[in-house]
C-alpha cells in the first residue's frame, strides 16, 4: 500500500507536442482515483508515467516516499490492467497469473497457493488450464485483473479495463472492482473516458483536458460544483444545457438573462452584473410546465425528439437556434413539433464566465478565500 | 433419356471455374514448364539405367549415389556448411534487428549498410572476396606487415569459414529487415505488461517476444536454408569445378555429373537432396505450428 505523488509532471513528445503539463496531484494511500477526460487528454499517458512505461519530460513522481523517476516498471511494486488485457496468449490462465510471481522468484508452492486463492476469489478456478484464446471477453478481463491481484502490489493501475466489454458485463465488472478495492484496501488509479465509471467508482475524480487538470474532487462535488464549463459539460448524461446570457440586477434582485427569459439567481452574483455569461442547467434540473411565466421559464420551445429511457424521457427541444434537453418523467401528448415550456430549478443553475468559462460561483469563493 | 440442362447456378460456377483457370494459366504454365515437368523428368531419369537404353532399375541409381565418395564428401560439406551458416544467419540477423530496435544514432545508415550486399551482383561479391582473400590479396598484404606468412585462404581449412562469412554478409541484411518487421508487430502492451510483471529484458525476449517471432524465425530459417544450398554460385565463381575439398558442395557434384552426362546419378542426387530439404522444412513447420500456434491472430 502506498500513496502516489506527482509534482509538476510534464510529458512532451518529439520536442513540442505537450501531452501532459504541470500535473500536480497527491493520491492518498488506499484511495480510488479516477482519471477521466476525452481522448487525447493525457490521462493514459499520466497513468503510464506512474507505471514507468513512459518517461517523464520533467517533474517528479513518488510512490510512497520513493522517487521513482528512474525506477524500472518492474521495481515500482505496481500492477497494471491494460485496456486490451495484454494476456500472454501462449500461456494458460494459471501461467498468466503465475508469471509475475515467477519473475519475482516466489517459491513454487507459494505461487500455486496465491494463484489458486486469487482464481477462487474471481471465479476463475475452472478456467485455470485454458488459454486466453478459449476465453470470453469478460473472462479475459477477470484473468487480467487476477494477474494484477495475485502479486498484492502497493498500487493498482487500470487503463480503461472495461471499455471492451458489453454494457451488462461492464456494469457487473464495475461493481466487482469497487468491491475488490474495498476488500484489498490498496491504492487504485483508474483511467476511463466513461463518466458513469468515473462517477460510480472513484473516491476522487481527476478531470483532464489537453494535458491539464481541470478539476480534482469527489464525484458529488464535481457534479454539483463544476469548476468550469468543460467539466460541467463533460460530467452528466445528457450533458448540461448551456445558454448564452448576461447577469443583470434589478430592484436588489439578481437575474441571468438568457433565451428570452430571465432566471432569478443568488444575490452573490450581483458583483458580476453586466457580465456576459453562459448559463448552465442540467436536463434533470428542468421540468416541462404548462404555462409561460415571466421568470425562470423558457417559453415557446419546440419539441424535436423524445427519447424514451424506460421510466424517464429525454425531451430534445429548440428555441430558435438554441437547443436543449429536458429530463422528465414519461407523459403523453409530447409530439414532435409541439410547443413546450420549461421551468428551470434556479437553485441548481450554474453561471460560467462567457470568456474564461470559469464557474463564477467558484471564482467568487476563491476570491473570498 | 434426355440429359438434364444445367441450371443458372451451375452455369455461373462453370464460368467462374473457366475464368479462374484462364487467369491462373500463365503462372500454371510457367510452373509446369520450368518446375513440374522437369521434376518429373528428373524422377524418370533417376529410375532408368541411361537415357539411351532406358531400362528400369528402380533404386540402383540411389544406392550408387549414396555409396559414391564424392557425393558423401559433398553432402557432408553441404550439411556442415548449412549447420553453421543457417543458425548463424538467423541468430545474428535477430540480434542485429534487436540492436537496431533501440534508439541508436545512425540507425538508418546501419540498416542500409547491412542491406547493401543484397544489391550487389554475385560476380561482384566474388570479385571483392577474391581481392581480399586471394593469395596475393589484401588480407595477406595486411598480415605481411605484421610478419605473418601469406595463407592461401581458399585452399585451406579456413576456406569454409570464408564462405560462411560471405554467406552471412550477403544474407544478414534481408533477414534483419524481416526480423525488424516481426519485432515491430509484437503487441507493445504485451511487452509492457511483462515489464510491469517484473520480467527483465532477457525474460521479456525469452517468454514473450520469441513466441511472436516464431513464424518469422521459421521463414528466415527456410529462406537461409535454401540460400545455403545456393551458395554454390559463389563457391563456383571463386574456386571453379573442383575446389578445395571442404568447399566441394552438393551442387559441385551435380554440376560435374551434368558435365559428364551422368544424368541418372545427377537425378538421384537431386531427389535425395529434395527429400532431405522437404523433410527439414516439414519438421520446421511442425515445430513452429506447435510453438507459435497460440500467438497467431
Amino acid at each position: 500500500m502506498a500513496s502516489i505523488t506527482l509534482k509538476n509532471v510534464d510529458k512532451t513528445y518529439d520536442g513540442d507536442v505537450k501531452a501532459v503539463s504541470g500535473f500536480d496531484l497527491e493520491i492518498k494511500d488506499k484511495e480510488f482515483v479516477i482519471f477521466v477526460g476525452p481522448s487525447g487528454c493525457g490521462k493514459s499517458t499520466t497513468l503510464r508515467m506512474i507505471a514507468g512505461l513512459e518517461e517523464i519530460s520533467s517533474g517528479e513522481i513518488y510512490i510512497g516516499d520513493r522517487l521513482v523517476n528512474y525506477v524500472e516498471p518492474r521495481d515500482r511494486d505496481i500492477a497494471m490492467v491494460f485496456q486490451s488485457y495484454a494476456l500472454y496468449r501462449h500461456m494458460t490462465v494459471y501461467k498468466n497469473m503465475a508469471f509475475s510471481l515467477k519473475m519475482h522468484k516466489v517459491p513454487k508452492e507459494e505461487i500455486d497457493r496465491r494463484v489458486r486463492e486469487t482464481a477462487e476469489m474471481l471465479g476463475l478456478t475452472h478456467l485455470l488450464d485454458r488459454k486466453p484464446g478459449a476465453l470470453s471477453g469478460g473472462e479475459c478481463q477477470r484473468v487480467a485483473l487476477g494477474r494484477a491481484l495475485v502479486r498484492s502490489p502497493s498500487v493498482f493501475l487500470l487503463d480503461e479495463p472495461l471499455s471492451n466489454l458489453d454494457a451488462k458485463l461492464r456494469s457487473d465488472m464495475r461493481a466487482e472492482i469497487i468491491k475488490l478495492h474495498k476488500k484489498l484496501q490498496t491504492t487504485f488509479v483508474y483511467v476511463t473516458h466513461d463518466q458513469t465509471e468515473a462517477m460510480t467508482m472513484g473516491d476522487r475524480i481527476v478531470i483532464m483536458k489537453k494535458g491539464l487538470i481541470q478539476q480534482v474532487d469527489s464525484p458529488k462535488d464535481i457534479y454539483d460544483h463544476p469548476k468550469n464549463k468543460f467539466v460541467a459539460g463533460f460530467i452528466g448524461t445528457p450533458q448540461m444545457n448551456f445558454f448564452d446570457g448576461e447577469i443583470k440586477t434589478e430592484g436588489g434582485r439578481c437575474f441571468a438573462e438568457a433565451c428570452g427569459s430571465r432566471f432569478a439567481i443568488d444575490g452573490r452574483y450581483a458583483a458580476f452584473s453586466g457580465r456576459k455569461v453562459c448559463v448552465g442547467v442540467r436536463p434533470e434540473h428542468m421540468e416541462l410546465c404548462a404555462g409561460a411565466a415571466p421568470e425562470n421559464v423558457i417559453s415557446g420551445g419546440r419539441i424535436e425528439l423524445v427519447e424514451l429511457l424506460g421510466s424517464d424521457i429525454n425531451v430534445h427541444a429548440s428555441l430558435g437556434d438554441i437547443r436543449f434537453v429536458v429530463r422528465s418523467q414519461w407523459q403523453s401528448g409530447l409530439e414532435m413539433g409541439s410547443a413546450v415550456n420549461v421551468r428551470v430549478d434556479t437553485s441548481r443553475i450554474h453561471i460560467f464566465d462567457a470568456e474564461t468559462e470559469e464557474n463564477l460561483a467558484m471564482t467568487e469563493t476563491e476570491a473570498e478565500a | 433419356m434426355t440429359r438434364k440442362q444445367p441450371g443458372p447456378e451451375q452455369l455461373r460456377r462453370r464460368k467462374d471455374r473457366l475464368n479462374s483457370l484462364i487467369y491462373l494459366s500463365p503462372s500454371l504454365i510457367g510452373v509446369m514448364v520450368f518446375f513440374l515437368v522437369p521434376f518429373m523428368v528428373v524422377i524418370y531419369y533417376s529410375v532408368i539405367d541411361n537415357p539411351v537404353n532406358k531400362d528400369f532399375v528402380l533404386i540402383d541409381n540411389f544406392i550408387k549415389v549414396i555409396k559414391n565418395s564424392a557425393f558423401k564428401q559433398a553432402a557432408a560439406n553441404t550439411a556442415k556448411f548449412s549447420l553453421v551458416a543457417v543458425p548463424g544467419a538467423v541468430v545474428l540477423a535477430l540480434l542485429l534487428a534487436m540492436l537496431l530496435e533501440n534508439k541508436i544514432p545512425g540507425k538508418s545508415r546501419f540498416r542500409t549498410f547491412f542491406l547493401s550486399p543484397m544489391m550487389v551482383p554475385v560476380a561482384s561479391v566474388v570479385l571483392i572476396w577474391q581481392v581480399i582473400f586471394h593469395y596475393n590479396g589484401a588480407l595477406n598484404g595486411l598480415l605481411s606487415v605484421f610478419g605473418v606468412d601469406p595463407i592461401d585462404w581458399l585452399k585451406t581449412d579456413y576456406s569454409q569459414i570464408m564462405i560462411v562469412i560471405l554467406f552471412w554478409w550477403k544474407n544478414l541484411g534481408y533477414n534483419m529487415i524481416l526480423f525488424m518487421a516481426a519485432l515491430a508487430n509484437i503487441p507493445k502492451t504485451l511487452v509492457e505488461a511483462a515489464s510491469v510483471d517484473g520480467a527483465s529484458s532477457f525474460s521479456r525476449f525469452w517468454h514473450i517476444k520469441i513466441r511472436y517471432l516464431s513464424p518469422t524465425i521459421l521463414f528466415v530459417t527456410i529462406l537461409s536454408l535454401i540460400n545455403s544450398f545456393k551458395v554454390f554460385r559463389e563457391v563456383y565463381l571463386l574456386t571453379g569445378d573442383y575446389p578445395y575439398e571442404t568447399l566441394y558442395m552438393l551442387q559441385h557434384f551435380m554440376n560435374n555429373k551434368f558435365s559428364s552426362f551422368d544424368y541418372q546419378m545427377l537425378s538421384a542426387a537431386a531427389i535425395i537432396m529434395a527429400v532431405v530439404i522437404v523433410a527439414i522444412i516439414g519438421a520446421l513447420f511442425y515445430a513452429e505450428n506447435r510453438f507459435g500456434k497460440d500467438v497467431e491472430q
